[in-house]
């Protein structure tokens, strides 16, 4: 089975939330909630600083904790495809999901009283289209794929980045290219 | 609002998620929706192009129509000049839309915030009512017309300049970037080069945020494939812009500057260049500078002023602008060397500088040195734009439409006595003019003594507006606010706004009016480009509504005006002007300008976009002189009337560009008040004090904001909910700040406000910043109210620029209060 996910350039990112909006947009979601979230941080002091924009969704996790956390098991993982799926239906809206997602991607609705999450644009992927997000990235900095693939098309990229939870804990479909010139201390 | 895709998946039948073929994923994963494969695209049955309409660039679109609606928005794979991408203003442009306070009907203002739906025929009554009034009283110049990215623009503005007969029609150049067209203009005669970003390898960039403030989608793409292949920026700014942050990232270097203070940096840059012959002379364009031993330095065959501006610098070096600028002569010796030696470097300046009282000149500073450094029309540098005229369809167009003639033309800023140089309204002079009859008299007077004939003061007693906010995006805004609120309370005025929304301009006019928006209406768009681009904007779906096109609108007016007896607007009212008519019109215009190469219309028409055989810069273009300048030249002459005909002898431009250290129109009357080399020098709102000790940082917007556009779109608030006042942590300890504290800015000028602080490593100490369009007050906009703090509460009306009549809205003092 071949697994999906995402590769992310922070070096390239504008911090633009062009993936933001074009998730929106594509799947119709409520305004205080964000499938796809572009966080800006800058450390160091005046004037050494360094600015990081990084551009978060579901990772789909191969030991995703969202999925052990759900007690009506509305989360699962899809058999066919390796995908972390929600079923509505079955949310009661407890949050714990919300909880152990280790990079905020479950979204509570106070609306709804249920969480939602990415789909990875599932309508899109089976047309054979990549994800909102993806296709709207002004500077190609976000990037979807089949995870070898992904992986070999950027041979320096990792699923750790810092800041992030170590990759070992959900082993997360996602490839993080280094930063550079120098890491973020 | 709710845009209701889902539903349509679950009634359309969403294909249950497969495994798809992930190497074709990889390869998809830039793709926009191509024309040329649409056939093959599995939702081409709902895909329609058109154009954003969101920013200047205009960028050319796919949209998603089910039903009548668009649901979707895509980038448009046949164009180069967005390369493909749209931004993510350009999926929140849906909301304008179907934004549920959407106006469908004309709206008639009954009371502060009170407005009552009344018919076309009641509007455009009162309208031509009060023109008929306005023209008898103080003649067609009292109307003043400002258009910004609405339909129709070139029909529009024709007819009010045209037919009706007023000087005073412009868009928004004196908030925008009149100080960087005049400078450039008059320093390489191109009034708006641009950034050849794709082929530079060293850029100095003096006051701009390519990045943040999104001008251009296609300057993101280009800066970044640039640092991804080694080029250097050094990004001056007081600020961590968004563009600093990604140089940083990629090996390059922030300078933060003290605000206003680029003209010193540039000039100091240049004597180091001066200072050194024996090693930049062999980085020189021979034709433009040259030196040896006998003369020193001295002018190529095309070059001007070199030896007097080289004299005017020796003693500008680099420790005298470290003082003023608070960077550090090394670097500013760095800056000169790596961007001069550089066989591809850049020198640029946007805003940042120009909206100053010194921001001609220290635009004039910038692009001096970017003559000096040899980065004019060549790779990687400041290349001005293809010789393709952007003036599109004019009133020709329209079957009988004749030109009339209403005496010499006498723009409001030339009433005012100003010179100036470049055709653009002084936006601050207008509501001076409003509110005093006898302004322009008065403000000629102290300018320039009495007034010839042919210059006849008048008040401003018309305002029709469009895409724009005057009273939040200008400066002084309660001076905005007093100006229309007195032309509301008067019988023989008329103040109309043209918007999807009763925005907080339409809230101070008598009459809001229903447009179009951008996805139903059609127009045609030649955005600024380094090489021939036009886009086609499609009406896709239907206008809801009694919403109509400004070109619907402008034959209602004129056979409002007609039936008044103003017969020249005749030809308007009766013209039938099939959309197929227009369009082809101002193909011709266009093709027209193109010379062999035409505008393909079929590919035009099927792609929604069409640029030229050869989609890349043009450097070193030959035969683009005074002759193909013409209407600059003719523009220059107008305003400084005894030049007229007489061309300075030393006006040629050379095919790979100048750099016109001295100008000599500076040094003929009446023009010769104005120094003709750069200069460094401060206005009144500059300098910090003990009373206001810090300097506030105006311009710079956020990425989501576009004020008039945006500030009542949910997606747009969603992303950047307020404005904050960045402040360095230094400045917010002595102030006892902790974050997100309110505050209190008092201003030189004598507003204040009250906004949030942002406390942050991310701007020089001694500075504040905040960003424009927040801080609405308009019950009638409840997503944009409150929002935030409206920065123009602090700016001034008298920090005018008195070359470009560019406004201060940069340049401020303050002081910051905590409010317990």
């Amino acid at each position: 089975m071949k697994r999906l996910g995402f590769y992310f350039n922070a070096n390239n990112c504008i911090g633009c939330k062009s993936c933001e909006s074009a998730c929106t947009e594509w799947n119709g979601l409520e305004m205080a909630v964000n499938w796809r979230q572009v966080v800006t941080e800058t450390l160091g002091k005046y004037p050494d600083l360094r600015q990081s924009n990084f551009s978060m969704a579901c990772n789909n996790c191969q030991d995703a904790p969202c999925v052990k956390a759900c007690p009506t098991e509305a989360l699962r993982v899809d058999r066919d495809n390796g995908l972390v799926q929600l079923s509505k239906d079955k949310c009661i809206g407890c949050r714990y999901c919300e909880w152990a997602c280790p990079y905020g991607a479950i979204q509570y609705s106070a609306k709804l009283k249920k969480v939602s999450k990415c789909t990875l644009c599932s309508d899109r992927i089976a047309d054979n289209l990549a994800p909102a997000c993806v296709t709207s990235c002004p500077t190609e900095c976000l990037q979807f794929g089949d995870m070898d693939a992904l992986g070999r098309a950027h041979p320096e990229a990792k699923p750790d980045y810092p800041g992030l939870e170590e990759s070992a804990y959900a082993n997360p479909n996602l490839l993080c290219e280094p930063l550079r010139p120098k890491k973020i201390d | 609002m709710s845009i209701d895709r889902r539903r349509f998946l679950q009634l359309g039948g969403a294909a249950a998620v497969t495994t798809p073929l992930a190497a074709q994923l990889l390869a998809s994963s830039r793709e926009a929706v191509d024309p040329a494969a649409l056939d093959q695209h599995p939702d081409k049955k709902y895909l329609k192009p058109t154009a954003c309409d969101m920013c200047g660039a205009q960028c050319p679109t796919f949209v998603r129509v089910v039903n009548d609606k668009v649901v979707a928005t895509f980038a448009n794979a046949a164009s180069s000049y967005s390369g493909g991408k749209i931004c993510g203003k350009a999926h929140a442009a849906v909301q304008k839309a179907y934004h549920p306070n959407r106006i469908t009907q004309p709206m008639m203002r009954r009371g502060p915030g009170r407005y009552e739906p009344v018919s076309w025929t009641e509007a455009i009554d009162f309208i031509a009512d009060r023109l008929m009034l306005i023209a008898k009283n103080h003649g067609e110049n009292a109307v003043h017309v400002y258009m910004g990215l609405g339909s129709h623009a070139d029909i529009w503005k024709s007819f009010w300049k045209k037919t009706w007969g007023t000087s005073n029609v412009f868009g928004n150049d004196s908030v925008c970037d009149a100080g960087r067209r005049t400078g450039c203009a008059l320093t390489m005669g191109d009034s708006r080069p641009l950034p050849d970003l794709a082929n530079t390898r060293v850029g100095v960039v003096f006051g701009t945020d390519y990045l943040s403030s999104t001008k251009y989608l296609w300057y993101a793409t280009q800066l970044l494939g640039a640092m991804d292949s080694g080029a250097k920026f050094y990004v001056i700014d007081p600020r961590f812009s968004a563009t600093a942050a990604r140089a940083v990232a990629h090996g390059g270097t922030w300078v933060p500057i003290q605000p206003g203070t680029d003209a010193a940096l540039a000039m100091a840059m240049a004597n180091v260049i001066f200072a050194a012959p024996d090693k930049y002379a062999k980085h020189m364009n021979p034709d433009l500078v040259a030196w040896t031993k006998q003369r020193g330095w001295h002018d190529g065959p095309y070059g001007l002023g070199v030896a007097r501006y080289a004299a005017s610098l020796k003693d500008k070096t680099p420790e005298w602008a470290q003082t003023i600028t608070g960077v550090s002569a090394k670097l500013i010796r760095e800056m000169a060397d790596t961007v001069t030696t550089s066989t591809q470097g850049l020198v640029d300046a946007w805003t940042g500088i120009s909206h100053r009282y010194n921001g001609f000149y220290g635009i004039r500073a910038v692009m001096c040195l970017a003559g000096l450094a040899n980065t004019i029309d060549r790779k990687g540098g400041l290349v001005r734009q293809h010789g393709f005229s952007r003036n599109k369809v004019q009133c020709t167009s329209i079957p009988g439409a004749t030109y009339r003639q209403v005496g010499p033309k006498n723009q409001l800023v030339q009433a005012c006595g100003m010179y100036r140089f470049v055709r653009s309204d002084v936006n601050a002079f207008v509501p001076k003019a409003m509110l005093a009859p006898d302004f322009a008299a008065q403000e000629y007077a102290r300018r320039r003594g009495k007034p010839p004939a042919s210059v006849v003061p008048y008040p401003v007693k018309g305002f029709i507006t469009s895409t724009r906010n005057f009273a939040n995006g200008n400066s002084d805004s309660p001076l905005w606010r007093k100006a229309l609120n007195k032309l509301l309370a008067e019988k023989d005025s008329l103040v109309v706004d043209i918007n999807l929304v009763i925005s907080e301009q339409g809230a101070h006019s008598h009459l809001v009016l229903p447009e179009a928006a951008y996805c139903e209406r059609d127009d045609f768009i030649t955005p600024s480009s380094l090489y021939p681009t036009v886009h086609l904007r499609r009406a896709v779906v239907p206008a809801p509504g009694e919403a109509k096109t400004f070109y619907a609108i402008t034959k209602l007016i004129a056979a409002a005006l007609n039936k008044r007896g103003f017969k020249s607007a005749a030809p308007w009212a009766d013209a039938v002007v099939p959309k197929q008519n227009y369009l082809e019109a101002v193909r011709e215009s266009v093709s027209k300008d193109q010379g062999s190469e035409k505008v393909d219309w079929d590919q035009l028409a099927k792609n929604g976009a069409w640029q030229t055989a050869n989609p890349a810069p043009r450097y070193g273009r030959k035969g683009f002189g005074w002759s193909k300048l013409g209407k600059f030249t003719r523009s220059f002459d107008f305003y400084v009337p005894s030049l007229a005909g007489k061309r300075p002898p030393n006006d040629k431009l050379h095919p790979a560009g100048k750099a016109n250290a001295a100008l000599a129109k500076f040094e003929m009357p009446p023009a010769n008040t104005f120094e003709p080399l750069p200069v460094y020098r401060t206005g009144t709102f500059h300098e910090p004090s003990a009373k206001f000790p810090l300097r506030l940082v105006g311009c710079g917007r956020h990425q989501w904001s576009s004020a008039s556009k945006t500030s009542h779109l949910p997606m747009c608030v969603e992303k950047e909910p307020e404005n904050l006042l960045t402040i360095n942590t230094i400045d917010a300890n002595k102030l006892g700040l902790a974050q997100r504290a309110k505050v209190r800015v008092h201003s030189k000028a004598g507003g204040f406000t009250d906004i949030r602080v942002n406390v942050s490593e991310s701007i020089k100490p001694g500075c504040v910043h905040m960003s424009n369009g927040y801080g609405q007050r308009n019950t009638l906009e409840p997503l944009a109210r409150g929002r935030g703090a409206n920065v123009n509460e602090l700016t001034s009306a008298d920090n005018v620029d008195p070359v470009a009549g560019a406004e201060g809205l940069a340049e401020m003092v303050v002081r910051v209060e905590p409010i317990k």
